[in-house]
């Protein structure tokens, strides 16, 4: 698995063959979970947390990636839902629409990276990328002859190809199973060999890799828009399937559910990232809690990450794994 | 001429940290750059690499007028430098670092060249260490890598043997002595005059952002404004009353 904090970003290692049947068990709990299901609430939170993995890897192929903090992501999610809702509601096919919803993500974010990317670094990259996220929450409370105001679109129709259509919980569950597959791979792909350098050396330090002859700017753009366009893949999906789309997906807590992921897990951890967003989904579902309980779970490991572990989870755990390994040997 | 800085002046508020400097270097020299602390060596080297941006004055570099050039482009036009607080991306390998260099430049570097230049900067045993655990001094001799491994047609250099123990500054001093033998321009910001008065044939003097001296290396201990400027005058005595 390609480990951008660990530097295998731009060179992909041989698996090792040890990890084969741990992957093996997680293939097949993946395809049987919807066999062992007590019922179609747990199956709907193992759609939930596969469509939390995907925005999750989404948005770490930007920010793991680049170490830049963007904001604006939950945007991009929602203005791909609003796409594939507006379009499809008015007689569009819904394939069509969906695919629309990804092309609008990602020319959103290329007008605005173009912009942002070119002028500001750091915290005020991120300060502004939050005015972007909350620009779109207004404009879609506002606009209400497109969007339909704070009531959302609602009623939104669901992909179908000749007799097979996204008609039960159980193909939505391999649907977006499929989706955070796809999603996972093409980003790896996407960030192996020279373009993973290229943003490892931005995020490690940009004014060396600029020195050194890389135009940043157009690498930093390249994965900014990479990311909205997975991002726009999975708000299409989040239509479809929730068939109703409000405001609130532009809003904070979306954006602090990818902060969290990322923070928890380590950016550029594609394990950890899986792992933390199937924690923050699984988790408070586990002891029985709600929304609230799921956000207020995120800050405080968020607050304790930073304090105990700031750069993330998963660097923390393999050196303590690896200390472990060494003392066995001895 | 391969570089020309005609005329920079670099202005911060009220500050003028260079002043009017004006600088030539040959295909092929090695220059020294010297001067007292803050007298606008490395804000000249930012100018010249477009770290910093010129408040009046032009870069001519190969023929072409660079002065509104992004850094990046410059760096592919030819223009390397290292910088005086060593700089290299920790996360990555020995070879990683190297490999990246030359492809920001669009190149792609065999893994011959990679190994040839690992061992050129004496860090054969370190090559698939990460770089944020190597040494200082070896820190600094793999910065001079990510600026060589692209063959750049000048070479600056901030201050590359600061902070660094005696056999390594005789190895870094050595590793440029022969790039330059081999075609390479290098312009080298310094403060071990020993070293600058060996290796470069020309030294320019830098004080409160103007150039005070430029000539020959064997002239810069005679010159009396150098003297009081920047090395001092028991520095300069002996070359002035020969023994």
């Amino acid at each position: 698995m390609t480990d951008l904090a660990s530097g295998r970003a731009g060179t992909v290692q041989p698996t090792s063959p040890t990890k084969w049947p741990v992957r093996l068990a997680v293939a097949v709990a993946a395809l049987g979970f919807p066999f062992v299901v007590a019922n179609d609430y747990q199956l709907h939170v193992g759609i939930f947390a596969l469509f939390v993995v995907g925005i999750g890897i989404a948005y770490d192929s930007f920010v793991g990636a680049t170490g830049y903090r963007s904001f604006a992501h939950a945007a991009f999610l929602a203005v791909s839902a609003y796409a594939t809702a507006i379009l499809s509601t008015n007689g569009i096919d819904v394939g069509l629409a969906w695919l629309a919803g990804v092309v609008a993500s990602a020319v959103t974010a290329l007008a605005i990276g173009a912009v942002v990317l070119r002028r500001v670094r750091g915290f005020v990259f991120s300060i502004v990328t939050l005015g972007f996220g909350v620009i779109v929450y207004v404009v879609a409370n506002a606009w209400v002859e497109v969007t339909r105001g704070p009531q959302g679109i609602y009623q939104i129709p669901s992909l179908s190809i000749g007799t097979f259509g996204l008609n039960s919980l159980t193909r939505y569950y391999y649907a977006v199973l499929v989706l955070a597959m796809l999603v996972h791979i093409v980003s790896l792909l996407w960030l192996r060999g020279a373009r993973g350098r290229r943003l490892l050396a931005i995020r490690e330090n940009e004014d060396l890799a600029e020195a050194c002859g890389l135009n940043a700017y157009l690498a930093k753009l390249s994965a900014f828009v990479f990311s909205a366009v997975l991002m726009g893949v999975m708000g299409g999906f989040y239509a479809q399937y929730y068939t109703i789309v409000t405001p609130d997906l532009a809003w904070l807590q979306w954006i602090m559910l990818l902060m969290a992921i990322v923070v928890i897990a380590g950016p550029g951890h594609r394990i950890g990232v899986i792992c933390a967003s199937l924690f923050l989904v699984i988790g408070p579902e586990i002891l029985r809690a709600g929304q609230s309980f799921r956000e207020l779970l995120s800050g405080l490991l968020m607050l304790i990450t930073v304090l105990v572990s700031p750069e993330g989870w998963t660097p923390t755990i393999k050196r303590y794994l690896a200390r472990r390994r060494a003392a066995a040997r001895r | 001429m391969l570089l020309h800085a005609d005329n920079v002046r670099v202005r911060f508020g009220g500050v003028t940290a260079v002043d009017g400097a004006s600088l030539q270097v040959a295909a092929g020299e090695f220059l020294g750059l010297i001067g007292p602390n803050g007298s606008g060596k490395t804000t000249l080297f930012n100018s010249i690499t477009g770290d910093q941006k010129v408040s009046e004055g032009r870069i001519h570099f190969n023929g072409q007028d660079v002065t509104g050039w992004a850094k990046y482009k410059r760096a592919r036009a030819g223009l390397a430098r290292t910088y005086q607080n060593v700089q290299v991306f920790p996360e990555m390998l020995v070879t990683e670092n190297l490999i990246f260099a030359a492809e920001a430049r669009g190149q792609s570097p065999s893994p011959q060249r990679v190994r040839e230049l690992v061992d050129f900067l004496s860090l054969t045993h370190l090559a698939h260490e990460r770089a944020g655990n190597l040494s200082y001094g070896q820190k600094k001799l793999l910065s001079i890598g990510l600026a060589v491994i692209s063959d750049p047609q000048i070479l600056l250099l901030d201050e590359p043997m600061a902070a660094v123990n005696p056999v390594m500054v005789d190895l870094i001093a050595e590793r440029l002595d022969a790039l330059n033998k081999l075609g390479v321009t290098i312009v080298l910001v310094e403060h071990n005059l020993p070293i600058v008065l060996k290796h470069c044939s020309r030294v320019a003097v830098l004080n409160f952002g103007r150039i005070i001296y430029n000539g020959p290396a064997t002239g810069v201990r005679a010159d009396d404004g150098v003297a009081e400027a920047y090395l001092g005058r028991a520095y300069s005595l002996p070359a002035k009353v020969p023994s």
